[in-house]
């Protein structure tokens, strides 16, 4: 009965409370048992639960039976983070409301707004609730002002509530059977069902989750996705409550997982559309995107020997991680390692960080970078991803590289730095639109990788992290970049190559050097550490060699303290890279993150 | 074991730059001396008698009442006894050290004497809040001279203020005494220390790396001058009067080390007791365990035989290394070392350069295996 079902999602700014919330309910409705609570059930992930925010989308079915009438409530969890904002949308595209969860001590954050149009745009019913309200610095007539403004909604639409507590849950389950409307669907037509998100079983390989559109599908069907145009089989159907409970057959309007034997994520891209081979539906559901790398960076091995274990590793994090693209490369500094392609620079912290607990591989990663294209004067197009892999100078005619629509949500307080920061990042400003009296949305235009860098931290700080922030590309642009080498003693080091803007590069490489020179440490001998731009030196900083390095005494036998702290040195050394005869420290290849 | 080491761990005042584990004060003595004795006789089976040498260090062993110096030199003398040329060492202060308690000293069996001089400076004692000046520091070797051949005292060079000529007078002071033995030391800002918060504090004025790498090099041309020979990183001596019981740290022998702090080594296993007096006292008395141990695998002994060995000017030779860790892994240090200007490598021998010697901690870091 299609009347019964609801299919909802949340949305809400990393910490506004979208997984307590989410928890609440799950305990309000009896999904979950005393037993199986763990803080915050839907984020599987340990790295989710540290970093409190949503990798991965999660669906899950909760049965709620409020008088006589039981309905499925399902919910489809959202990634928080706009390096997944494609993702999101697959999920929203999957349900019919949403509940708008705004912290009623933060307001509303750039990046909920950007999600909140996309379910506008899908024509959702939104519900807005007002979270943490227990909280002694809510503020909730201001928060509910800004809803207000952005909804056109009335005030009593807006729900109180405290997820941690529990307070208001009761109403927002009453609001999603009232307000929510039933899934439309024709059970009787040709199966079409959108794929809006896949995760990796070890024993099971890939699971689909997906919601019907139209049509049913049953156990064993002969099945196959739109685009990429495979078939299978559907080994097993079913819903996702704690866990997968099979069913025969799955109707339009039910969310569901499918299980066929697939073992490559790259296989069952989000949104796509399952329908059957025989029998197809007429078109595949609209919206359908290759995930696209936005940010490229290196990834060596930190010991040489361990490049066929990194490949095993990333490719292993591939079979659940679809958007994560790579191909090997080497570098005369880092050796033998691979380039890899990522949705925005938190995707990247990931992979690093599953690289090091999943697989407990040690690795140096370079500086991000962003893909730009370059013409030639013979009018070829190249893509580049790596800065040293740059054509002669000579060759190029020009470059072009990725820009932005930077939104930024802040404090009118903080208009004048934020305004600075983003021309000193190259931008232009497109847009200002006040939001409530004292909230100011800033849109800029610029280029990606401004924010590869620093922007992030920087725009945090200056507004005392007020400021939010969520963008979306909008397109390649001419620009004027120059590749800056940095040479150490005299060698050239590739993997400290970057592409930047030639405005900017003059004090670029003098920070550069700067931070280099803090981060490499002092050796045996003088060690020169040059910025350059084709032969031009711009700037030069030395690293003394040491005097003196020596214990002077070593007296009542205690050689075990001596011997630790020297085979902690050699430990420390072995995890550098040589180059020539200088040991480089791993933090040196991501200097350029850290410059002031 | 035939050599021992007992850690006194009183002093009058603790010294800016100590980072060994001492309290301030006496007064425990009694408990202190009573736990020492159990632990000599808990660990007696270790011991393998007529000692070689043993070594009071601390702290300050001479601010240690006679009468508890006698108590330990009662045990000792009736459960292990001494070998003929056994080296007896006192590390002595010259505030203690009068005609009185060197001849004591003597009567007991002692036979060297270390004393902590630091500097004939009185701007540098101040700087390194030691507690004599420089005329009793005089007087006490004068003293010291009278009674014990076999005498060595300390020196601390690198010291912020002390300028070169100030240096090389402390050596020449210690030379026209005849003292036969010279440690010097480059002063180092240890954690733990005093120092290291005068300094962060701006009480003190920091040590500068130059000025301490050419006093260094200062001390082993000055010493060499005055017909003394290096025999360790910071260690002089006329011919024949090297330390016994610290040159047998640096050879891999074993050693029993009693008291809180002190440090032991069996061939196999290190052990080193709590240090903290207290604790160390009510652990011993109530027969808990008051120690930490580590076992010494090959990886170890290799780093351990680089760090000690390396120590020594002489080096190792050929034949020690391969009696341990066989010609494969003599050929590959050969390979690391012999091109290198901080390593003197002959066929049968490798030793550090007076430059290796100055930056040894990251050759010898260099060399281990880990």
């Amino acid at each position: 009965m299609l009347e019964n079902i609801r299919n909802f999602c949340i949305i809400a700014h990393i910490d506004h409370g979208k997984s307590t919330l989410a928890d609440r309910l799950l305990e309000f409705t009896d999904t979950v048992s005393e037993r199986d609570r763990k803080a915050q059930v839907l984020d599987d992930m340990d790295l989710e639960r540290e970093k409190g925010i949503t990798i991965k989308s999660h669906a899950i079915q909760m049965l709620y039976k409020p008088e006589d009438v039981e309905y499925k409530l399902n919910l489809i969890d959202t990634p928080g983070h706009v390096d997944f904002s494609y993702e999101v949308s697959r999920s929203i595209a999957a349900c019919e409301g949403a509940l708008l969860v705004v912290d009623a001590s933060q307001g509303i954050q750039a990046q909920t707004i950007s999600n909140l149009y996309q379910a506008i745009d899908h024509n959702l019913e939104i519900i807005p609730v007002l979270n943490k309200m227990d909280m002694p610095s809510a503020m909730p007539e201001e928060v509910k002002e800004q809803i207000i403004d952005l909804l056109g909604c009335d005030e009593e639409d807006i729900i109180e509530a405290s997820a941690k507590t529990g307070y208001g849950i009761d109403k927002i389950l009453d609001a999603i059977l009232l307000k929510v409307p039933p899934p439309k669907g024709d059970v009787n037509a040709p199966l079409q069902a959108l794929i809006f998100d896949s995760v990796f079983n070890q024993y099971r390989g890939i699971i689909a989750y997906f919601r019907i559109m139209n049509g049913t599908v049953h156990t064993g069907d002969h099945v196959k996705l739109m685009n990429t145009k495979k078939e299978y089989e559907a080994d097993e159907v079913g819903v996702l409550g704690m866990g997968l409970h099979p069913k025969k057959m799955l109707h339009a309007g039910d969310v569901g997982y499918i299980i066929s034997g697939v073992k490559v994520a790259r296989e069952v891209r989000v949104g796509d559309t399952i329908t059957h081979v025989e029998n197809p539906c007429e078109k595949a559901i609209d919206g359908f995107k290759e995930a696209v790398p936005m940010v490229f960076a290196g990834i060596y091995p930190v010991d040489a020997d361990d490049y066929e274990d990194l490949r095993e590793s990333i490719e292993k994090l591939q079979l659940n991680d679809a958007s994560l693209v790579y191909e090997p490369e080497s570098s005369a500094a880092l050796g033998f390692g691979f380039r890899c392609g990522f949705l925005g620079l938190l995707h990247m912290e990931i992979v690093q960080e599953r690289l090091d607990r999943e697989f407990d591989m040690d690795v140096i990663t370079t500086v991000p970078n962003v893909s730009y294209k370059v013409f030639t004067r013979k009018e070829e197009l190249i893509e580049v991803h790596n800065p040293s892999g740059l054509p002669d100078i000579t060759k190029i005619d020009y470059i072009e590289e990725p820009y932005i629509k930077a939104n930024v949500i802040t404090k009118t307080d903080y208009i004048g730095p934020i305004m600075t920061l983003g021309i000193e990042k190259r931008g232009v400003l497109k847009n200002q639109v006040f939001l409530s009296t004292d909230r100011v949305e800033i849109t800029f235009e610029m280029p990606l990788a401004e924010i590869v860098f620093d922007f992030y931290d920087k725009l945090k700080s200056i507004s005392k992290g007020y400021a939010s922030f969520d963008y979306h590309e909008c397109g390649y642009k001419r620009a004027d970049l120059v590749r800056l080498d940095i040479l150490l003693n005299g060698e050239q080091v590739d993997a400290l190559s970057t592409l930047i803007h030639r405005a900017n590069s003059y004090s670029f490489g003098r920070r550069m050097v700067e931070k280099l020179k803090e981060l490499i440490p002092r050796q045996q001998y003088e060690i020169a550490i040059q910025a350059a731009i084709g032969a031009k030196i711009i700037a030069r900083e030395t690293v003394k060699a040491f005097r003196k390095d020596v214990t002077s005494k070593c007296y009542g036998g205690d050689i075990t303290r001596k011997r630790k702290l020297l085979e902690k040195q050699k430990k420390g050394k072995k995890r550098m890279r040589q180059v020539g005869n200088i040991e480089v420290p791993q933090s040196a290849f991501m200097a350029v993150l850290k410059l002031d | 074991m035939k050599r021992i080491y007992i850690h006194v761990p009183f002093c009058i005042a603790k010294c800016a730059y100590c980072d060994f584990y001492s309290i301030e004060g006496n007064s425990m003595q009694k408990e202190y001396i009573s736990a020492l004795l159990k632990e000599l006789e808990d660990r007696k089976s270790e011991i393998l008698w007529p000692l070689k040498s043993l070594y009071f260090g601390g702290g300050t062993p001479s601010f240690l009442d006679f009468e508890n110096l006698g108590l330990i030199f009662n045990y000792i003398n009736d459960n292990f006894g001494f070998e003929d040329l056994a080296e007896i060492t006192l590390e002595a202060n010259p505030e203690n050290i009068d005609a009185e308690k060197c001849s004591r000293w003597k009567e007991l069996g002692i036979n060297r004497l270390s004393i902590g001089i630091q500097s004939f400076n009185d701007e540098d004692l101040e700087y390194l809040q030691r507690i004599h000046s420089s005329e009793k520091a005089i007087a006490a070797l004068k003293i010291a001279k009278n009674h014990f051949s076999n005498l060595s005292a300390d020196l601390i060079h690198g010291i912020s203020g002390a300028n070169d000529e100030r240096f090389i007078k402390n050596v020449e002071i210690l030379t026209t005494l005849g003292i036969p033995h010279i440690s010097m030391y480059s002063l180092s800002i240890e954690d733990r220390s005093k120092l290291r918060k005068l300094i962060i504090n701006n009480e003190r004025s920091n040590i500068d790396e130059e000025t301490q790498a050419r006093q260094f090099i200062l001390a082993a041309e000055t010493a060499a001058k005055n017909g003394y020979f290096q025999y360790e990183i910071s260690n002089f001596s006329k011919p024949g009067i090297e330390s016994q019981h610290n040159t047998a740290y640096w050879k891999g022998e074993p050693y029993a080390g009693f008291g809180p702090s002190a440090h032991s080594f069996n061939g196999t296993e290190r052990r080193w007791n709590i240090a903290d007096l207290k604790e160390y006292i009510s652990a011993v008395e109530s027969g808990a365990k008051y120690f930490e141990t580590e076992t010494i695998g090959q990886q170890e002994k290799y780093n351990e035989f680089i760090l000690t060995r390396l120590r020594l000017v002489e080096g190792f030779t050929k034949q020690e290394f391969e009696q341990e860790f066989g010609e494969e892994n003599f050929r590959k240090i050969l390979l690391k070392t012999q091109n290198s200007p901080y390593f003197s490598v002959s066929e049968n021998r490798i030793a550090f350069t007076r430059e290796g010697l100055l930056i040894s901690d990251a050759l010898m870091s260099d060399l281990m295996e880990v």
